[in-house]
């Protein structure tokens, strides 16, 4: 058999499947679109998830996979927004000896602060740090330098300032050298932060400005005992340290049994709580876009199969010229299939147009990747093929004397 | 080409056995133009049937090509159908979504025959049928007697050696009717073996060879 007549049948097969497509319009457009939904729902979960993971797993790799997060307040007062301080400057040199420390920062934020330039206001919390601060978070700059440890000695009103105030105040504008009005003090900008862009649905990172820690307590606040948060890395096993931190604070707070009037987070608990909130986001919109791809299944198959009465005759036909009934099924399969392939398609485009629109509306990153075209067109030619086999089969059981007597 | 021997089929109804065909024996030689002549339910169709390898008989033997066909499956039979059958019905059946020229390629689509340039070769046999300026339009806008040329163009493309007719003029007018089987006696003279199934006996004239049949049994078989 040539090779050119496989082709030309192959051709004529599709050609004559599109043809019956635009015959049987109204039920293709209810599938399609039923199956282009299902499959728009599944590549949003897919492309979300994974940026919310890929997101996770930055924010877990900027704060190192060794470093525990120590605020003041139960965790009972933590969910209530309380700002409480319990944390000193005592407390901050005993954790300093444990074992296995080798590094910690510690801050204390003036939230709300009214930043000015020029005629530009800016509102941000405004974090003191030690210099070390920077290097901890593994932060770089986009430009200009980050304050030293005399400038912390000296309570010099200096300020590294993040790329969202940046973008505020200056605009793009050279920002190094020039003061800012950061409530009623006077600081000079001597380095704006790399921007790292906001977490799923959190405050954007972006949005701060750092000082050194005694410039922030003697100048913006007066607060000479108490620190916010501390931050401290350790070269030994976390959960061994975090029992260390529980103990040496117990002792200086005087906290007998489980009342602690603080609260310790690691890294883990960071990535935990992201793949918390994708899980249940994947529950949810995987809930969804299977009860849409079900019930567009269902639309399929019910309408294929009432199709098939008034396309008796066309079976017949096929029959009677050499279509066996294996050729009939395979037909009719092809058919639904390349209806949930259509629609497949149509999903995946929707998705990526609606992409920029979802990260806009949710601030959710999506990150599109081949592993979602795969899976959509995977899903939606195993709905064509599940839906459409009831009433292929149903086809290719018709006798064809059975057909053309009608 | 063609041998039944003691064919006979019964339908089932319940119980209740429903006999259409009582004992058919016959055979067509290559290159007749035969015409079953029967009233409605005398058997005509289903013997077409057989013949036309779409039903199977209760009991008997069938030869086609020289080849007992009984015990063939479906991929079989039809791939015997489309080597070697081309079918005419009364309703013509051209599918709607398919214009003149594509209905006429329908059974291309199954041939395992190497037949070359198959387009060119539907456009001229449309072209042969006067049907030169409609291969691109759809059944719908065709008439009767156009639509049926185009259905034995459809029967033609895959170089059948046999043509089923089952009652071709059944839904034309008496003139066009003529036409086609003016037709098929010019498709006769070429080589094709052709059987036409009527109750008309007005196209008795028609046939070289008149087999009558009635209540399931040959009652007359006459070679003009």
């Amino acid at each position: 058999m040539g090779l050119s007549l496989k082709i030309l049948q192959v051709k004529e097969f599709l050609e004559e499947t599109i043809k019956i497509l635009f015959y049987y319009k109204g039920r293709v457009i209810f599938s399609l679109s039923g199956v282009a939904l299902g499959i728009l729902s599944i590549c949003v979960i897919i492309t979300t998830i994974d940026g919310a993971n890929k997101k996770a797993y930055e924010i877990f790799e900027a704060l190192g996979p060794d470093s525990i997060m120590i605020f003041g307040g139960s965790e009972r007062q933590r969910m209530a927004r309380e700002k409480i301080t319990t944390l000193t400057y005592e407390d901050a040199e005993s954790i300093e000896k444990i074992n296995g420390i080798y590094d910690i920062t510690k801050a204390y934020s003036v939230r709300g602060l009214t930043l000015r330039y020029k005629d530009r206001k800016w509102q941000t919390n405004v974090i003191g740090s030690t210099e070390n601060y920077f290097e901890s978070y593994k932060w770089n700059l986009y430009m200009g330098t980050v304050f030293r440890k005399t400038d912390e000695v000296n309570a010099e009103p200096v300020c590294v300032i993040g790329y969202k105030v940046y973008d505020e105040l200056f605009r793009g504008e050279d920002a190094i050298g020039k003061t800012i009005q950061i409530g009623k003090l006077p600081a000079k900008v001597i380095g704006v932060l790399q921007e790292r862009g906001g977490a799923a649905g959190g405050p954007n990172i972006d949005d701060r400005v750092i000082m050194p820690l005694s410039t922030v307590t003697k100048k913006l606040s007066n607060e000479k005992r108490y620190l916010g948060v501390l931050r401290v890395k350790t070269s030994r096993d976390v959960d061994t340290t975090i029992e260390d931190i529980k103990t040496v604070l117990r002792r200086n707070h005087g906290i007998v049994g489980d009342q602690d009037d603080f609260t310790i987070r690691s890294s883990r608990d960071i990535l935990q709580f992201m793949s918390v909130i994708s899980g249940s986001l994947f529950l949810f919109l995987g809930t969804a876009s299977i009860v849409a791809l079900v019930v567009s299944g269902f639309v399929l198959a019910n309408l294929f199969y009432l199709t098939i009465q008034e396309r008796k005759k066309d079976i017949g036909i096929r029959r009677a010229y050499g279509a066996s009934r294996r050729g009939i099924l395979i037909s009719f399969l092809f058919e639904s299939v390349l209806i949930t392939f259509l629609g497949g398609i149509m999903g995946i485009v929707l998705s990526v147009l609606l992409q920029g629109i979802f990260e806009k509306l949710f601030d959710i990153p999506m990150e599109f990747s081949f592993k979602v075209v795969v899976f959509a067109i995977l899903f939606s030619c195993l709905t064509g093929t599940i839906s459409g086999f009831k009433p292929a089969l149903k086809a290719s059981r018709i006798e064809p004397i059975e057909a053309i007597r009608g | 080409m063609i041998r039944l021997k003691g064919i006979k089929k019964s339908y089932f109804i319940g119980e209740r056995e429903l006999p259409i065909l009582k004992g058919i024996d016959l055979t067509i030689e290559s290159g007749e133009l035969v015409i079953f002549m029967g009233v409605s339910g005398s058997g005509k169709t289903t013997l077409m049937n057989i013949i036309g390898l779409l039903d199977k008989q209760t009991e008997g033997e069938y030869f086609f090509m020289e080849k007992n066909v009984d015990g063939l499956d479906d991929e079989n039979l039809a791939v015997l159908r489309n080597e070697y059958i081309g079918f005419v019905f009364q309703q013509f059946f051209l599918l709607p979504y398919l214009n003149a020229l594509e209905n006429v390629l329908i059974p291309i689509v199954y041939s395992k025959k190497n037949i070359k340039h198959p387009k060119e070769k539907a456009k001229q046999l449309l072209t042969r049928f006067g049907l030169a300026e409609r291969t691109h339009n759809k059944p719908s806008q065709l008439s009767g007697g156009e639509q049926q040329r185009v259905a034995i163009a459809r029967a033609l493309i895959n170089d059948p050696d046999l043509i089923l007719a089952d009652e071709p003029t059944g839904a034309l007018d008496s003139k066009t009717g003529n036409e086609i089987m003016e037709l098929f006696r010019m498709l006769n003279e070429e080589g094709k073996t052709i059987i036409v199934v009527t109750h008309d006996p007005k196209l008795a004239q028609f046939g070289k060879r008149l087999i009558r049949i009635e209540d399931g049994v040959i009652s007359q078989d006459i070679t003009s």
